[in-house]
């Protein structure tokens, strides 16, 4: 029997942009999934030299039940006045497991965000028949859709998304005097350090400097 | 007619597998009321148990 690729029912694959423009809404998917109990993944991870960057994206993308996909950055980059593709590829690769894959990656579960609503019908139109999701560029936006959508598909009891808007906040007003404190960049955290910063708050609890 | 045996699979706890490799908790959020599992990436400056101590200064200044 061919070995069946196994998903993890925790982890939540994150395919969005990762330039400082979208920095705030990233941070707010990071937080609601770490928030909701569930652990981020994305590509930021990915430090291997030993393989391919596609290569590390299909081993990343076949370990996670769950995936948040922004399609928000359509525009053409300043530089070289083309689209980024990469977004698209990666919802492509998770549509392609879930479809062509076993049956745990046929459990795979994906929510597709964009700005507004019907947008994708312009650029992206054989999505249609899926429901996308709109963030209006707002990460407490943000926060409620994949809050809800957890919900929804793991079938779980989750803090509500006013309470997770409202820790959220805090959060935000925290981090750069905890970044200060631990000796990280406040205003562009890398990833890993973020996550260790939000994930040692979530297990604080509430004190006169956390709020 | 003698006894037949029968031979059954002795049941085994998958505590090797998949689930105890990747999954992680580091403890539960009083703020959320959740669990809060270990970030999966490696390479980070800061530990998670130094963002709580650092949690803890602040705090102590703030008492202040």
């Amino acid at each position: 029997l061919a070995r069946q690729a196994a998903t993890s029912p925790e982890d939540v694959f994150i395919n969005c942009p990762f330039d400082e423009q979208f920095r705030a809404l990233f941070h707010a998917l990071i937080f609601a999934i770490y928030a909701c109990g569930f652990r981020a993944r994305s590509a930021r991870e990915l430090d291997d030299g030993g393989q391919t960057r596609i290569d590390k994206l299909y081993g990343l993308i076949e370990t996670c039940r769950y995936g948040i996909h922004d399609l928000s950055r359509t525009e053409l980059d300043k530089t070289h006045r083309l689209p980024r593709f990469n977004m698209p590829l990666e919802l492509g690769i998770f549509l392609g497991a879930k479809r062509y894959g076993g049956s745990r990656q046929k459990q795979k579960r994906l929510l597709i965000l964009d700005i507004e609503q019907y947008r994708y019908q312009k650029f992206i139109s054989d999505l249609a028949g899926i429901d996308i999701h709109a963030h209006d560029g707002e990460p407490e936006q943000a926060i409620t859709e994949t809050r809800d959508w957890l919900a929804n598909v793991s079938r779980r009891q989750l803090p509500g998304a006013h309470k997770l808007i409202r820790l959220y906040r805090r959060f935000v007003r925290v981090m750069p005097k905890l970044a200060k404190e631990v000796g990280v960049d406040a205003k562009s955290p890398p990833y890993v350090d973020f996550e260790r910063m939000l994930t040692g708050w979530l297990l604080d609890a509430a004190g006169s400097a956390r709020s | 007619m003698g006894h037949t045996m029968t031979l059954k699979a002795k049941k085994t706890a998958h505590t090797g597998g998949f689930a105890a490799r990747h999954k992680k908790v580091l403890g539960r959020s009083a703020l959320t009321g959740t669990r809060v599992l270990a970030p999966a990436s490696k390479g980070a400056t800061v530990s998670v148990r130094q963002v709580r101590s650092a949690l803890r200064t602040l705090d102590a200044h703030a008492a202040k």
